[in-house]
Parts: structure tokens; C-alpha cells; sequence
């Protein structure tokens, strides 16, 4: 295989999505900055602003809260229990309860208080409430129309310091990443100006500063990134995670990578979406980093949904942030993390300073009722990941996640079962279900981890309420 | 002018998007999915070593370089070779490939430890090793295979030169299984085994070698191989845990084998009526200079002293060695004395002449060599 064939095919992903631009339309996001994926059946957890838009939506008609007023609130609520089959150990969260709780408060027209409070407990045998925690997020959002151009306001958006689940781009350096910072967007007709300064990304000494410009409503995007970070000289070994705090000197000189990133997201019909994102990483070497996203989704088939995806991703080596080997970390550890991807840049951007990486993707997705308020559900992902050592002499290193770099590896993610819905109108469910992509966490949940999912195979039982 | 599409070339469109779409991810599929090489296994490496002979060694014409791992203990040991070639050259650097047995022997050799590699100041690593041995051997049944003759396990090859593996010296050591290492420690220790590993993809490292651990060195990775006519060699490899590897580090009783006092047939003074030691009239000229073959024995030492006492000089020679018998190593140590007159000594008589040590002349006031050799017994 050789750069000229991957830059071709990439290069082709991306005049092909250009080319099959067409006038239908996926419905865009009433709510600002967001990222939540909209091609997937994974459950789009609710976004810590604007919370009235969001019990605005006929598909929150169920929810408790008002849609207008001073105040409203959701909750959704999960307890479930995740027992390990053929593993000595169990999972962190092997008895567990979530409450993620949204409350806006809209004083003025303007203003949004958004706090958003997630209670958890991962473990009943930890003790009588001995690892329950309470993680608040607070979004603070001032909106205003600034000034008509062309008969058309100019709106403008700041929001900070609880950013949710961030992705830029279509997810060639960030996706699916829970983030706080600041973010300030411009919007005029389909353009939209944003500036975003996150201050943990990938790694306990990063920032992710960032800049787009995105037209015909996010079809087009410019993104250009500064991401800071704190690379050790030549000489100094890098300082594993959990090392950070007693090694000395526990601060490097601060150093930025600068990304120059192009994305389409082009909808062929309104069931069939092509997005593409090319980036290049200015440095005396530029690095490029390229990916292809194609997806097929029929979410309102009435009694069944599926999803179809597929995504082809190549970091060149060095585009990566860090110029060294650096473990990434994911420093907010909970179930809603189950509802994304595995395929994520972070389980690229470790090792991308020392190999060539690339590799494909197919997701899958299915919903079936059936009578009885039953569903059968499959959420499946087929990684097939490569990786080429670029260094002289060449030498081998390992992810947190156990791949081996340079070689090859094939990773099939599933979680499948049943779900029973007691109220036909109604959301809440009970279901059972058996997968191997479990959310790894620490004692406590924010304690940052190097590897996302744990292995295993797990059966899980699992209430819900929406609120 | 806004062009309007009519539902047949709306039709027409999509379909070469499609089509499009469909080529190019059958084009990215195509040419994406494929081996992206790479070593899959930790790479043999290539070590200078240096196989040399000193003066007076009859090197045999049969000799070969092997790398060799040891299974079992004791009389149960057995030897397997990864690298054995002919030895081309003595007093010569050749090269010899180390790597790894395979897993599945890896198991069982049984000299290994663990080395700790310091990665900075808060973290370090702990991982298994074995240790290689370098050996150059005379292939006296011609077999071109190893079949070491060692004291408690009778061979037909003899042993020449064993690398060494103490704590004096940086030896070679291998990652019992890098691979497992890596994987098991995080990402960031690869850098820092890169850099032990001296940035090649390889087992192999120098360290020093603390009996249950060893300390990387960041030593480039070289052997040197003294050929010796003597024993040692093959009890060292025979013999670990009864034998260093090395002389310094050999804690033995030590053994004073001969005690001797020579002096010179033209002294006329009764230097010997009192010794309580072998004293004899001998022509001195003849018996001063070192024996060559002494100098072969790991750990030879010579040390001399002159002292002048009233018109006689008096030479005193201190040499040791070690010696073995079977797994039984013990220090020899020979004392001799030369006794000749001042106006008269030979013309080999080392003294005021550059040797090897020289300590202070002792203050002696007795012409009485014995007392001066008795009190004397340590090298100084």
C-alpha cells in the first residue's frame, strides 16, 4: 500500500461528497453548537442549554417539564446491574444508578441558566452510598441578535463552562469527547462563525483551541485548531498517566500543534448522508489526516429503525498533536458513554507521532418492535484498524486498548437483546441485553483512564425512565 | 438564472452520485485493507565481540563463537545454542547474532532475573530477562553443535571464553518477551525501553547484573571474549551459583600453595639458617622472570617489592590465581623471595626498573628475608 493510493482514495471520498451535493436535507439542529451524531440510533442524550428548544420537540412531549416559563427540567433516569460472564473481576459499574438531570432556568429572553446535575452511584457494593456522586455542569448562555445584514440577524451565542459532548469537524481530531471551555458562535442565514476553547481534550496538559467556519448550514467547514499541550524535550521520557503529580519537573514548555481541517457533510437523500473531513497539520513536516463517513438511516420506519454506517479513517504518522508517544485519557467515565462510537480519534492520537494509522469501520444498528411492548434491539461495530511504524528503526508500542502498533487488528463491538416497553406511548423501559463494549471507569468516574471501553462480555439489566 | 432540475434529472443525478459514492468507497476499501508490515517479533541484533588470546596462549585450530541459553540446573543443565559459527580471527572483532529462543523454551532456560529501567523520576519498570552467554569453544568433535565438557556434566566440546554476567561489567541481557512488556506497561514506557534498548526494536540491552535484578546501562551492546587455556571458563559456565563469573567478585579462602626463598649462589651471608620456609641456593637469573602460563589464569595478579637490607637486595614476589577443581575454586597465592648481592645482581633484576608494583622498601633492619616475606603475606 502506499501514500499515493490512500491520498487518491481519500482525496476521492471527499470530491465524492462534494459532487453528490444535493438539495435534500437531514433535519439540521435547532439547538446551537450541536455535535450529538445525528446519523445513529445510539440514544442522543439531552444537551446542557437551551433546554426549553429542546422540551419544545414533539419527541419530548412525554417529558414532565414545561417547554416555556421561567424554569423547566428533565431527568433521565437508569439502574441497571452489568455481571461479567467468564471474567474473574466485574465491571465498574456492575450496580449502578444514573440520574441526569437538566434544569434551565430563562430569566430573560437572552439568558439561559442550564445545570445540569448527573447523581450516580456505579456500584452497590461499594457500600450504602459510598461511591455515589454528584457531577454538576453549569452552562451559562447569552444569546442576542447583534445587528441585520441583508435582512437577516445576526445572532450571537456564548456559552461556557459545560460544553457536553463535543465533536469538530466530523470527528477527524475530537469526537463524541465531553468537554468543558467556552464557546461563542455568530450566525448569519446558513453561516456560522464559532470559537471554542476547551481546556482538557485528550490530555491532562492540553487545550483545544478552535475556530470554524461552516456555510450552507454545516455543509461546509473550515476548521482551524491550536492544540496546546506540553510535550517533554528530547531526552525527557515521557510521564505515564497517574505519574503526573510526582514526577519532576511536572511541567514541560508549552507547545502548540496547528490544524488546518475541511469537512463536508453532504445528505444524498434524507436517509443516506456522505461527510468527509480532510485535515493538515502545519509544521515543518505537514502531517495530513483524512476521513470518509457514509451513512444510512431510517429512524421513522414505524415499527423498526436501522442504521447502516461506514467510515474510513488515515492519520498520517505525525498528525497527531503530541510529538511524542503519549497516552490519551478520557476523563469523564460514565454509561452514557456507551451510547458512541469505539472508533474515536482518541485511540488513534497516542501513538500517531511514530505510525501511519488507517483503518475501517461499519456500524450497524437495529430497532424491531414486536408485540407486547417488546423491542429487539442490535448495536454492532466491525473496527478493522491498521498501523505502519514510520520510524527508523522501526519499533513496536502498544495502546491501553491492548493494539499492537505496527500490525492489524479486527474488533467486533455488540451489545443486543431485548427491551420491554410497559406504556406504548411512553419511552420508559426495562431491558436485558449482552454486549462487550462496557464503559471502563476508575473508583471514581472522573478519574481519568486510558483505554474507553473495557474488555469483556457482560449481560446487562437495565430500567429507565425519561422525565 | 436558478436552474430547476425536473424529477427525471433529479433521478439521473442521484444515480451518478451514487454511483460516484459507491466507487469511491470501493476504492477506499480496496486499497486501505492491507498488511501494514512491520517486525511482529523482537529483531536479532548483531554484538561485536572481541576474542582475543594473551601472550603464550596456543590457541587451537577448531574454535567456534557460539550464543547459548541454559535449561535445568546442575547436572541436569543442558545448553541451547541460538547463534554457533567458526571463529575467524582471534585477537580480532567478530560478530554474533543474539536472539531469542523460541516461547515456547523460553520458559525453561534458567538464567534469568529482572531488570528495573528508570524512566524518570517517578516511574520505573519491572520486567523479566534472561541472560545469553557467549561462548567460544574448540570444537573437538567436529560437530559444529555444542556439547560443552563442564566439571559436573562431561561434554566433548571445551570451553575457551564465557561471557561474563556480575556486577563489575555491563553482560547482555534479553526481554524475556518485550512484546508482553509493552503491552503490559503504558504507552509511554515504549520510549523509555526504546531508549535502554539503544532505539533498536531488539531484547537485547547491556546491564549490570545485582544477583536478583538487573540495571540497564545504556552501554552499546559488545562482548569480549579472553580465550584462557585454563579452567575457569568451563566452571563458570558449568558451576553458576558455586562461581562467579568473575575473579573480583570470588569470595574464597585463600590458599598460600608455595612459599619459597631463592637466594643467589654469590651471597655469602646465612640468609637461610632460620627461615622457617623453603630456602634454597639457586642461580637467581634463572628463576626471576613470571611464568607465562601463570599469566592465563583469571584473576592473575603479580605484585613485587624490593627492599635493600645492608648489602643484599631482596625481591619479593606475590602472584595469585584462582584455580578449580571440579566446582571447588580456591585463590592460590605464591609467595618468592630473591635474595642476591647488591654489587652483584643479575641482569634480569627487576628492581629500579619500571614493574608492575613497587611498594616502599620495608624498614627492615635484620637480614632475615623469611621475616620479611612472613610479615608480608598480602600483596601490598
Amino acid at each position: 500500500m502506499n501514500y499515493w493510493l490512500i491520498r487518491n482514495s481519500t482525496m476521492c471520498l471527499i470530491l465524492a461528497g462534494l459532487l453528490c451535493a444535493r438539495r435534500g436535507e437531514a433535519a439540521q439542529p435547532d439547538i446551537v453548537a450541536d455535535d450529538r451524531d445525528q446519523y445513529t440510533l445510539f440514544y442522543r442524550h439531552p444537551v446542557n442549554r437551551q433546554l426549553f428548544e429542546q422540551m419544545a420537540d414533539p419527541s419530548f412531549a412525554y417529558r414532565l417539564g414545561p417547554s416555556s416559563g421561567p424554569i423547566t427540567a428533565l431527568s433521565d433516569v437508569t439502574m441497571g446491574t452489568q455481571q461479567t460472564i467468564h471474567a474473574a473481576s466485574q465491571s465498574r459499574y456492575h450496580g449502578w444508578f444514573t440520574a441526569d438531570t437538566y434544569i434551565g432556568v430563562r430569566p430573560v429572553d437572552g439568558l439561559d441558566i442550564n445545570l445540569n446535575l448527573l447523581a450516580l452511584n456505579p456500584s452497590a457494593s461499594d457500600g450504602y452510598r459510598a461511591s455515589g456522586s454528584v457531577h454538576p455542569g453549569l452552562a451559562l448562555h447569552l444569546y442576542h441578535d447583534l445587528f441585520t445584514v441583508d435582512r437577516s440577524p445576526v445572532r450571537f451565542d456564548i456559552m461556557g463552562s459545560d460544553l457536553g459532548w463535543v465533536t469538530t469537524g466530523n470527528g477527524l481530531l475530537l469526537e463524541s469527547t465531553p468537554l468543558e471551555g467556552v464557546i461563542g458562535v455568530a450566525r448569519w442565514k446558513q453561516w456560522e462563525l464559532k470559537y471554542m476553547f476547551a481546556g482538557r481534550a485528550y490530555w491532562y496538559d492540553d487545550d483545544y483551541e478552535t475556530i470554524s467556519l461552516s456555510a450552507l448550514k454545516g455543509k461546509v467547514l473550515a476548521n482551524f485548531v491550536n492544540w496546546q499541550k506540553q510535550d517533554p524535550p528530547a531526552g525527557a521520557t515521557p510521564i505515564a498517566p497517574g505519574f503526573e503529580a510526582s514526577a519532576a519537573p511536572t511541567s514541560y514548555p508549552s507547545g502548540h500543534a496547528y490544524y488546518g481541517t475541511l469537512s463536508t457533510r453532504f445528505p444524498i437523500s434524507d436517509r443516506l448522508r456522505l461527510a468527509t473531513e480532510f485535515g493538515y497539520r502545519v509544521q515543518r513536516q505537514p502531517k495530513v489526516g483524512a476521513m470518509g463517513r457514509a451513512d444510512f438511516i431510517v429512524k421513522e420506519g414505524g415499527w423498526y429503525a436501522v442504521h447502516l454506517g461506514y467510515q474510513f479513517r488515515f492519520y498520517r504518522a505525525g498528525f497527531g498533536p503530541r510529538d511524542r508517544l503519549i497516552s490519551p485519557t478520557w476523563s469523564f467515565n460514565t454509561p452514557q458513554q456507551q451510547d458512541s462510537y469505539v472508533t474515536n480519534p482518541f485511540e488513534y492520537l497516542g501513538i500517531s507521532q511514530a505510525y501511519d494509522q488507517w483503518s475501517h469501520t461499519v456500524m450497524g444498528e437495529a430497532r424491531a418492535r414486536a408485540p407486547f411492548g417488546i423491542e429487539v434491539y442490535a448495536d454492532t461495530e466491525l473496527w478493522v484498524r491498521y498501523a505502519r511504524s514510520a520510524t527508523v528503526p522501526q519499533f513496536a508500542s502498544f495502546t491501553a486498548g491492548g493494539f499492537r502498533a505496527p500490525g492489524e487488528s479486527t474488533n467486533f463491538y455488540y451489545q443486543s437483546g431485548i427491551r420491554y416497553y410497559p406504556w406504548s406511548k411512553l419511552p420508559h423501559r426495562a431491558s436485558f441485553s449482552v454486549s462487550n463494549k462496557q464503559v471502563q471507569a476508575a473508583w471514581v468516574v472522573t478519574d481519568a483512564v486510558e483505554r474507553r471501553f473495557a474488555p469483556g462480555t457482560y449481560w446487562i439489566l437495565m430500567g429507565e425512565a425519561y422525565l | 438564472m436558478k436552474w430547476v432540475l425536473t424529477a427525471r434529472g433529479q433521478q439521473v443525478r442521484r444515480d451518478i452520485a451514487a454511483r460516484r459514492f459507491g466507487a469511491a468507497v470501493v476504492l477506499g476499501l480496496g486499497v486501505a485493507a492491507c498488511n501494514p508490515g512491520g517486525p511482529e517479533e523482537p529483531q536479532a541484533v548483531q554484538v561485536p565481540v572481541a576474542i582475543t588470546a594473551a601472550d603464550g596462549v596456543i590457541v587451537p585450530p577448531a574454535l567456534r563463537l557460539a550464543v547459548v541459553w541454559r535449561k535445568g540446573l546442575g547436572v541436569s543443565q543442558q545448553w541451547i545454542s541460538t547463534f554457533d559459527v567458526p571463529v575467524d580471527r582471534v585477537n580480532a572483532t567478530q560478530l554474533a547474532t543474539l536472539d531469542l529462543p523460541p516461547k515456547s523454551e523460553r520458559t525453561l532456560l534458567s538464567q534469568k532475573s529482572n531488570v528495573y529501567v528508570s524512566c524518570n523520576d517517578a516511574e520505573y519498570i519491572t520486567a523479566p530477562v534472561l541472560f545469553p552467554r557467549l561462548v567460544v569453544y574448540e570444537d573437538i568433535d567436529s560437530s559444529g553443535d555444542l556439547d560443552p565438557d563442564l566439571p559436573r556434566v562431561p561434554g566433548r566440546d571445551r570451553i575457551w571464553a564465557i561471557s561474563r554476567m556480575d556486577s563489575s561489567v555491563y553482560s547482555i541481557v534479553g526481554f524475556t518477551d518485550l512484546d508482553q512488556t509493552l503491552a503490559q506497561e503504558p504507552l509511554e514506557a515504549a520510549e523509555c525501553i526504546r531508549q535502554t534498548t539503544q532505539g533498536v526494536y531488539t531484547a537485547f540491552f547491556m546491564a549490570q547484573n545485582y544477583s536478583s535484578y538487573v540495571l540497564p546501562g545504556g552501554e552499546p551492546l559488545q562482548a569480549e571474549l579472553p580465550l584462557s587455556p585454563t579452567d575457569f571458563a568451563r566452571v563458570i559456565m558449568g558451576c553458576e551459583g558455586y562461581v562467579d563469573s568473575s575473579p573480583n567478585n570470588y569470595y574464597s579462602d585463600q590458599t598460600y600453595a608455595a612459599q619459597n626463598v631463592w637466594v643467589d649462589q654469590q651471597v655469602t651471608a646465612d640468609v637461610c639458617h632460620d627461615s622457617a620456609i623453603p630456602c634454597s641456593r639457586v642461580e637467581v637469573a634463572t628463576l626471576i622472570p613470571e611464568s607465562p602460563s601463570n599469566r592465563l589464569y583469571p584473576g592473575y595478579d603479580r605484585e613485587l617489592q624490593c627492599t635493600v637490607v645492608g648489602s643484599l637486595d631482596v625481591l619479593w614476589e606475590v602472584e595469585s590465581k584462582l584455580e578449580c577443581d571440579g566446582c571447588l575454586c580456591s585463590w592460590v597465592e605464591t609467595d618468592t623471595s630473591w635474595v642476591a648481592e647488591s654489587s652483584q645482581l643479575p641482569a634480569n633484576w627487576p628492581c629500579a626498573k619500571q614493574v608492575k608494583y613497587c611498594s616502599t622498601p620495608q624498614q627492615s633492619t635484620a637480614v632475615n628475608p623469611s621475616f620479611c616475606v612472613t610479615t608480608n603475606k598480602r600483596p601490598l
